[in-house]
Order: C-alpha cells, then structure tokens, then sequence
C-alpha cells in the first residue's frame, strides 16, 4: 500500500497532538481525588455502622453524642488520633517502625483502582484487573512484619509473625477461588467479569455457579482482614495488641483504617465476583425498557450503577460485622490448619471442577 | 482495547496507518503499543504517588500539638503489662513460624502462572488445560508429600 509520505506526516503530527490531548486527560488528578473522598466518607459510614450494629447485637445503644445519631463519630475518633504524641520505642527500629503502617494502607488503597461501579465508571479498566489487586494484597504482610519487628517487643514481633503466616495461607484458597471465576469468565479483567453475569439477571450471579467458592472466598477473606473469627493478633495475648502494641496516635489510626479498608475492598470484590456488580438482576427485564428519555440516561445509569453495587457490598459489611459479634475467636493452629489442610484442597477441587465443566461445553 | 471506548477517530486512522509495511512503521507501532500499556497503567503510577502522601502526611500532622516524651522515658520503653522489660526482643522466636512462607512459595507462583492459562476461551482447546492438570498434579503430589510428613503440623 502505498502512502505518501507528506500525508502520513501530516497526519502523525495532528494525532500525535490528539494523543497528548487525551493522555492529559486521562491522567488527570480528579477522578482519583474523587476516589480517595469516597473512600473516607466509605470508611466513616463503616465505623459507625459497625459500632451500631455492635451496640444493636449487645443490646445497648451505640455512638450517640458525636453528630446527630453519633454519625460523627468516626471523625471524631479520628481527629483524637491526630492529636495524640507519637511515641517511638527508644531501642526499635524507627524507619521500619513509620513505614509498616503506611506499606499496608498504600496496598490497599492501591486496590480500588480496579473495582468497577459501573460500565466505564472504573479507574483503571486493566485486562488483568483482580490479578492486580491479589498480588497487591500480599504486600500488606510486609508491613505487619515490619511493624512488629521494628517494636523492639517480644509480643509485637509474635504477633506480626502470626500475622504474616495468617494473612499468606489464606492467600492461596481466595487467588485459586478468584482463579476459577476467571475461568468462567474468562476474562480478568472485573469490567467482564461483571458483564458476563448480566445476561440471566438474578441467575446469572456468579454465586450460583460457583456455590463453595463464595463461601470460601468469604471465610478467607475474613482471614485476609483479620477479623474475627480470625482475629488472634489483635486480641490474643489479651491485653496486649499483636503487632500494634507500641503504635499510638495517627500510626495506630492507620491499622484501624487499613482493617475497615480491606474490608470494604473484600466486600467489593466479592459483589463484583460473585454478585453480579452493577447489574440489576432482575431477569429478562432491560432497565432501559422503564425510561424513555436519551440524553440523563447516561447518567441515571451510572447513579443506579454506583447506588446498586453499594447496596451488595453494605449487605456483605453487615453480614461481615455480625458474624465479628457473634462468633468467638479461632486457635492459631485452628486457622492455619483450615487455610492448608481444609481450604487448599477445596480450592483445587473446585478448579478441577470448573475446568472439567468448561472442557464439556467446548 | 476497552481504554479507547468513545475515543478519537484520529486515532485510529493513526494506527491503521501504523499496521501498514515499512520498517519504521513496524518500529512506530512498537512503540504504539508500548504507549498503550502505558495508557492502561498510567492512573496506577499517579495513584502510587498519591497514596504514599496520604498516608504519610498524617505522620507529621501530630507535631505541633503533641508533648514531649523526653520527660517521662518509661514511656519509650517497651510494654510488657507494666512490668520492666526483660530480655531482648529478638533473641528467638517459634520456629513453627519458619515453613509457613517457606510452603507459601511454591503454591503462589503455581497460581500465577494458572491465572494465563485460564484466560483464553477457545485458543488452547483440549491440549491446554490437560497439560496444566500435569502442572497442577505435579506441585499436588508435592503438597501430599508435605501434608503427610507433617510440615504444616501442630500450627
């Protein structure tokens, strides 16, 4: 084919500048910022929301001085954290000591990059997009051990070491349970994987297809959070903390925020992976069929996106926060041994399974 | 290519223009893609350095407000139920904790290399995922060894 050479320059040098329009565009700070509001506001509602149901479960009344109906009451607890001394062990390890926590909040911030409200409401819409957020789940141990290293305390160190082997034995059941889901829907990307469950409405759900895995992607992301039933390293050695002992102020605010963060990204993932994300379910019914009007539609569909995939992921928060209430703690040999000699052979067999059902349908 | 949805005709044409002979064409579209990847990637990169600053921006906020720990250096030490600390820290620890990681390693390499394998719909019909049931029986004979020799044991 040939081309004239005038033309082709012309025409790279006018797209070369529309490319530079668009990645400026695209790299713009304001859709994270956004992010980053609504997480802190996600984080707020969660703190409240489980001192409520707490205070419902114990009967007694929760938070109600903070705000009206105590919804302050994060900020609060916050802002009392931010002014308290940071206290530094004389003999431990200083750098370690103020990084571990920050090493755990950036990985799991780093993982709503990947989480979808909507069909293009998604930060970044990588082809490989939960791989991402598996692997950056496994950075977070290193801050735990980081943190109960660097105290200089026999009991911090134990605890970040419980921590650590904790956290990574139940990595192995969840990637190979997020694994078969990529098998069904062979893609791993969440924006297909959340479309691939839209074509039956309410039985389309990935829960139906893979019953066991949404059980077990709960129990092992309960583990991942550390709480309860799997919470050990906060309340083992009782009244001393794990790995958190010798934190105070806004370092011990930043474990606090990294636990309801980690569980508000699992509840998000497990709405995207098995309950169908944004889609509304209903089967056999478009959403659009109800409205007629062309020009809101685009951004109805993202409100209903937004508002629908919330609603999913607060019922696996309040199913989350009633189980923590209601269940008493595991051994740590309990634990590990239903992460390695329970949850792993499950995991296999389940794999074994999805790939045996799709070779039949090739 | 879901990063262009909605995008500019202007580039496509540009990478229609790109797919055609030349050498250096062939290096342009090299380098096409590469942006592409970059394109994908690019809010990760921004939001890796926002999120260390908001993590580690809270870090200083304490310092014009909180007091001083040099007048109460029992305050630096560390906490064990109030009585004086004894020992050092990390003379020893349980060495049930040794073979967690160690076993942790062969496992999490099988699963991402699985995770290649179990993308592609049709493209590897009955020859791919046989040939990983041969991985995935070859690293399960070693777990079974590990299992019955005790090394996830009694933690």
């Amino acid at each position: 084919m040939i081309i004239d050479s005038v033309e082709v320059e012309t025409i790279n040098s006018f797209s070369k500048l529309e490319l530079l329009k668009e990645v400026y565009g695209l790299i713009s700070i304001l859709p994270i910022l956004t992010l980053l509001l609504g997480i802190t506001i996600e984080v707020l509602v969660i703190v409240w929301l489980e001192r409520e149901i707490s205070a419902s479960i114990q009967q007694r009344i929760g938070p109600e001085y903070a705000g009206p109906l105590g919804l302050l009451q994060a900020i609060a607890d916050g802002t009392k954290l931010l002014l308290k001394e940071d206290i530094l062990p004389s003999r431990g390890d200083i750098s370690l000591f103020s990084i571990g926590p920050s090493i755990a909040v950036i990985s799991v911030l780093l993982s709503f990059l990947v989480i979808p409200l909507g069909y293009h409401f998604v930060l970044a819409d990588l082809s490989i997009g939960v791989f991402l957020w598996i692997a950056i789940s496994s950075i977070a141990p290193i801050g735990l051990l980081m943190a109960g290293y660097s105290s200089n305390n026999k009991y911090s160190f134990s605890g970040g070491l419980r921590a650590a082997a904790q956290s990574i034995s139940y990595e192995i059941p969840l990637t190979f349970f997020v694994l078969a889901i990529s098998l069904l829907s062979n893609s791993s990307s969440t924006v297909d994987i959340v479309e691939a469950q839209s074509k039956y409405g309410f039985f389309g759900w990935n829960i139906w297809r893979q019953p066991i895995g949404f059980l077990v992607f709960l129990i092992s992301s309960l583990a991942e959070c550390e709480r309860l039933p799997f919470d050990l390293l906060e309340a083992e050695e009782e009244l001393v903390a794990g790995y958190q002992t010798e934190y105070s102020g806004i370092k011990y605010g930043l474990f606090y925020l990294v636990s309801y963060l980690n569980l508000l990204v699992s509840s998000l993932f497990v709405t995207v992976l098995y309950l169908g994300g944004w889609n509304l379910s209903i089967p056999y019914i478009s959403f659009f069929d109800f409205f007629q009007m062309n020009k809101a539609v685009g951004i109805l569909e993202m409100t209903m996106g937004i508002f629908i995939t919330l609603t999913k992921a607060y019922l696996f928060l309040f199913i989350s926060i009633t189980i923590r209430w209601t269940l008493p703690r595991m051994r740590m040999d309990q634990l590990l041994n239903l992460g390695w000699k329970f949850l792993l052979p499950i995991s296999l067999g389940n794999l074994l399974l999805t790939t045996s059902s799709q070779l039949v349908s090739l | 290519m879901k990063s262009f949805n909605g995008s500019n005709p202007h580039l496509s044409v540009f990478f229609s223009v790109c797919r055609s002979a030349s050498k250096e064409r062939r290096e342009e579209s090299e380098r096409t893609k590469w942006a592409l990847v970059m394109l994908e990637f690019a809010p990760i990169c921004i939001y890796l350095v926002i999120s260390p600053l908001v993590s580690l921006i809270p870090l200083g906020v304490p310092f014009p407000f909180a007091s001083n720990s040099s007048t109460y250096p029992e305050k630096l030490s560390a906490y064990e139920c109030g009585s004086d600390p004894s020992g050092d820290a990390r003379s020893r620890f349980d060495i049930r904790f040794y073979p967690v990681p160690i076993l942790f390693v062969i496992p999490d390499p099988e699963v991402t290399f699985s995770f290649p394998w179990a993308v592609p719909p049709n493209k590897i019909d009955l020859f791919g995922p046989w040939s990983m049931m041969a991985f995935l029986l070859i690293l399960m004979i070693g777990s079974l060894y590990e299992w019955k020799r005790g090394a996830s044991d009694r933690e």
